[in-house]
């Protein structure tokens, strides 16, 4: 009797419910834009799905936030690193422009350490698994400056290196480019 | 064999009881939840405006009988998309996409209703009394309030940035339009 009772009282809540959720959302796995090195692993067709890695499903893709949350945490970890590498090069680089060439070597090896962990950093972004929402903010947002500051900053590095032998000159420029604009990405990065 | 009959009628008064009630449903475009969140570095808030509802409301005593909000938590929007994705990593809003709260406990009071229900957020159901503000006219009722809520009582690590984690506890606001 009682059971009958508590099933018509239990009933109600779900009708309850039932009325509300009559027009179900399908959950969308992935999000409708993403960058192109995300979508060559991480898209419907992309290698981690066509070598059965891991398969599309909601399962794997709370796998695939756990693996996402970790490479963004490295990502940062490095970040920080990188940054420190890069103000070592810039005493180390207006020391060798005023003639201490004693420090030429050092200038080198921490340049081949910031580069290597600068690219790594870079990489462990660009690959992550892409998020559960990609949304298109309106006006200049945190993430957007963070975004777009990448660019300048990756193609910065690039030149840095290119020049580091062949033009001091254009070295200095790209190496200041890089740190101005490196600086200001990690600045401008709020939670 | 007696008790059959009064068994019967026990149910009926049941059925009656509750066919009696009206069911007012929530206008999503006029309602909203919003929470406030605090990190070392500054607060933010995020809103929803994708709230669905339904409350029961017995006309003969004027009171709300029942309460039944749902909502989806990718639909909380802070103005931050970034954040937005990682507030749904950090709910696990994949396995748990729904925030629901019932009520079937609704406490009168002089200025105030006091709401007695349960929340079930990221796969936790616990219980919260909502202290809101009633109005009520021919055929629309406003349901305004706050409440707060302790992200680790649903199971939740609360998200860090630069090595500060933000703080435990969410205040909420909802402004919810019911109509018959």
């Amino acid at each position: 009797m009682l059971f009958f009772v508590f099933q018509g009282i239990t009933g109600q809540v779900n009708s309850l419910f039932d009325e509300i959720e009559s027009e179900k959302t399908e959950i969308e796995l992935l999000p409708n834009s993403m960058l192109f090195t995300q979508r060559w692993l991480w898209g419907e067709k992309g290698l981690m799905r066509k070598t059965n890695l891991l398969p599309l499903s909601i399962e794997n893709r709370e796998r695939e936030m756990k693996i996402r949350r970790k490479m963004l945490i490295s990502h940062q970890v490095i970040g920080y690193a990188t940054l420190a590498g890069m103000i070592a090069q810039g005493v180390l680089g207006v020391k060798l422009y005023n003639g201490h060439s004693q420090y030429e070597d050092a200038h080198e090896i921490i340049g081949n350490f910031t580069t290597a962990s600068y690219f790594t950093g870079a990489g462990l972004s660009l690959f992550a698994p892409p998020p559960l929402i990609s949304v298109k903010d309106k006006g200049l947002t945190s993430i957007k400056a963070h975004k777009w500051l990448a660019t300048v900053h990756f193609s910065a590095m690039i030149a840095t290196n290119v020049f580091a032998d062949s033009n001091k000159e254009y070295h200095r420029a790209a190496s200041y480019t890089l740190f101005g604009s490196y600086a200001l990405a990690i600045i401008s990065f709020k939670f | 064999m007696f008790k059959l009959p009064v068994s019967l009628f026990f149910l009926l008064f049941i059925q009656i009881s509750l066919a009696q009630n009206q069911k007012w449903k929530l206008n999503s475009s006029q309602s909203q939840i919003s929470y406030e969140a605090i990190h070392l570095l500054h607060p933010w808030e995020g809103v929803n405006k994708h709230v669905k509802g339904v409350l029961l409301f017995d006309p003969a005593v004027d009171e709300i009988k029942e309460i039944a909000i749902l909502t989806q938590v990718r639909d909380f929007d802070s103005k931050n998309s970034g954040r937005d994705a990682h507030a749904l990593e950090v709910l696990e809003a994949l396995s748990f996409p729904e925030v629901r709260f019932y009520a079937n406990l609704i406490e009168y009071k002089k200025d105030s209703i006091l709401i007695h229900g349960q929340f079930d957020f990221h796969g936790v159901t616990k219980n919260q009394t909502l202290i809101a503000k009633h109005k009520i006219s021919l055929n629309k009722m406003n349901l305004s309030g706050t409440f707060t809520l302790k992200i680790t009582d649903y199971g939740i690590k609360p998200p860090s940035f630069m090595m500060v984690k933000m703080e435990d506890l969410l205040n909420f606001k909802f402004n919810s339009i019911f109509e018959k």
